[in-house]
């Protein structure tokens, strides 16, 4: 697995120049507290190719709100929803409600919850 | 002007196995737009394999998310903590865990085409189909001991060995099962009711599905050459012969094809596999503890499963990401259904063959 | 389609393919995977079982002298032989048999019945740390 670190206000240009239809296919999204913020990763893997796997992450504090993907990459809308509610992190055009309803455990996956 | 209503197929419906929930938008019977929630069965599984259950409790955690593949998740939850904590595995493992993985494949396979068959209107083959099913679970038992939940996939190895007797009796179980796959499939071909009603319809074209990422059988029906199993390195797939299978079309027809051609690909490679078996201990011992990063992706029968484990030298992980391959499939599902007929909404949901229990853990 | 006929016409006179259960007894694999065995004479202790079991089907709650006992619940269990695995006593003080576990019925109390003693044993746990801690504490004040 190859590692690529970047920014949150780098990212979405790093994106646009690295991600082509034919030769990369998304996988999912993931994120991890590290007691200070959020890490948010995004997995590429390549076609016809053993072994290939490349991960973009970057550092976001926990109050700040990081662009959706869903514009370039479509099907990312759903990974998005699940990050949402389950570490409370603030994507922009994502609500809250897909997995959780009001009255459960909110973000259950955060350090302390 | 024409107005368009708005038809619900609820969380319970007589066509679907799990519960999940849309909402179509149509216009005189032609769908123009739509609404999936899923997430009915959500039940905490990352938060109780990193606060509640050790490390080595977890494989027979993570079997329970889905009764079909069961031990796809065990077994890539297995292989992801072996590259983080020093452990060796022997290749007899190895080719035991490939074993059941394939086997795993045909009953999987078998019941998306019973149910496809069923929500056609020939419910003589559902049946039949079914009866075809328990000697493949039989040959299954015959190895681990149980017939859905396997429990077989345990860090450093396997549980239980096979010898010359259980080998005879699968490779006895495969001839006997074998003419009956090539009657079901002349009748997937050539019947009426089941090849010339599904030609067209719920189609899928080559871009769109790599535009949303699509995965497994439904993605090879359409064109798109991807297939975990000729992309890792990790099971022993390039020595025991294996083919992609690719369709052109992308309708329900050519998703049938697929799943029957990938069946006769396993019944092959289940023979190379019993006669190559190498010989071998089947368990090694662990020690210490989980710390680092990994992943792992592997083929189940619905697409690509992916698996992240981080560990921090502890008995209990720090962060376990899991990602199913109908979780990946529901955007493309959700573009299939616009220009459809409504009354064809339940055959094309059966041959898109989706596991909620996995979707939402 | 004349395949179909005909097979239809030969499905009228053929067996069913379903099992006569409960009538006829159904044939167990060899090496079934059953009920666990325990004997407490050869056990030393050890708490292996109970710390590898994934569902907590074995505890073993403790007495102020140090003696502890050992408790199983068949229904809870899933059979997958961890503990036997664990332990450094194998066949001597567990084992798996490979008989079949019964239903349970509604005066072996499951499931209420089982969590009064996960109770009991995490107060017996409790209480042994307590005494073992105030013994301690006599011995080393004069």
């Amino acid at each position: 697995m190859q590692k690529i670190e970047t920014s949150p206000a780098n990212f979405m240009a790093d994106m646009e120049q690295f991600y082509d239809v034919s030769i990369w296919h998304f996988i999912t999204i993931n994120c991890l507290d590290t007691g200070e913020g959020f890490e948010v990763q995004y997995f590429f893997a390549k076609y016809d190719s053993f072994d290939e796997v490349v991960c973009y992450f970057f550092y976001s504090p926990y109050e700040a709100s990081i662009p959706s993907i869903a514009p370039l990459i479509p099907s990312a809308y759903l990974g998005e929803g699940e990050m949402v509610d389950m570490f409370g992190i603030q994507i922009d055009g994502i609500e809250k409600g897909m997995f959780l309803d009001a009255d459960s455990l909110q973000t259950p996956l955060r350090r302390g919850s | 002007m024409r107005k368009s209503i708005s038809i619900p197929l609820g969380s319970q419906h007589i066509a679907l196995l799990e519960p999940v929930r849309f909402r179509f938008e149509t216009q005189n019977e032609t769908i123009t737009n739509v609404e999936a929630d899923v997430g009915y069965v959500h039940r905490g599984v990352e938060r109780a394999c990193t606060s509640h259950f050790e490390f080595k409790q977890v494989p027979t955690v993570v079997a329970r998310v889905c009764g079909l593949c069961a031990i796809t998740h065990s077994l890539s939850y297995t292989l992801a903590v072996e590259q983080i904590i020093s452990v060796e595995i022997s290749s007899r493992a190895q080719y035991l865990r490939t074993l059941m993985v394939e086997l795993d494949r045909l009953h999987s396979h078998l019941l998306c085409l019973a149910h496809t068959a069923e929500n056609a209107g020939f419910e003589a083959l559902f049946m039949q189909i079914m009866g075809e099913r328990e000697l493949i679970m039989g040959l299954q038992e015959q190895i681990t001991g149980n017939r859905v939940q396997f429990d077989f996939v345990t860090i450093g190895g396997v549980n239980r060995d096979i010898d010359s007797q259980i080998a005879k009796t699968i490779l006895d179980g495969l001839e006997t099962f074998e003419p009956r796959l090539e009657e079901i499939r002349e009748l997937f071909e050539n019947n009426w009711s089941l090849s010339l009603k599904y030609k067209g319809v719920g189609a899928i074209s080559k871009e769109n599905a790599a535009k949303l990422n699509a995965l497994g059988p439904l993605a090879r029906a359409a064109g798109l050459r991807t297939d975990v199993r000729a992309e890792q390195s990790v099971l022993p797939y390039s020595e025991i012969g294996f083919e992609m299978v690719v369709a052109q079309g992308g309708d329900i027809y050519a998703r049938n094809h697929v799943r029957l051609l990938e069946m006769h690909q396993s019944i092959k490679m289940v023979r190379n596999i019993l006669e190559a078996l190498p010989e071998g201990e089947i368990l090694s011992k662990v020690r210490g503890k989980p710390e680092g990063e990994a992943l792992i992706r592997l083929e189940a029968p619905r697409g690509e499963l992916f698996y992240y484990v981080k560990g921090n030298k502890s008995t209990t992980l720090e962060r376990m990401r899991i990602k199913t391959p109908t979780f990946s499939g529901i955007p493309a599902m959700v573009e299939i259904f616009k220009g459809q007929e409504y009354g064809d909404v339940p055959a094309i949901l059966a041959s898109f063959d989706p596991c909620m229990s996995c979707t939402a853990k | 389609m004349l395949k179909a006929i005909k097979n239809a016409f030969c499905n009228l006179t053929k067996p069913p393919l379903t099992h006569a259960y409960p009538a006829a007894p159904i044939e167990k694999p060899k090496d079934y995977r059953g009920l666990i065995g325990y004997n407490a004479q050869h056990c030393i202790f050890c708490d292996k079982c109970e710390k590898t079991c994934p569902p907590g089907a074995i505890l073993f709650s403790w007495a102020l002298d140090g003696s502890k006992t050992y408790h199983y619940n068949p229904y809870l269990c899933i059979y997958c032989g961890d503990c036997v695995r664990a332990c450094p006593k194998i066949g001597e003080a567990l084992w798996q048999s490979e008989t079949k576990a019964m239903p349970a019925l509604k005066v072996d109390v499951p499931n209420d019945g089982w969590d009064k003693l996960e109770k009991s044993v995490e107060e017996s746990k409790l209480a042994y740390k307590d005494h073992k801690a105030a013994q301690k504490k006599a011995k080393t004040t004069p």
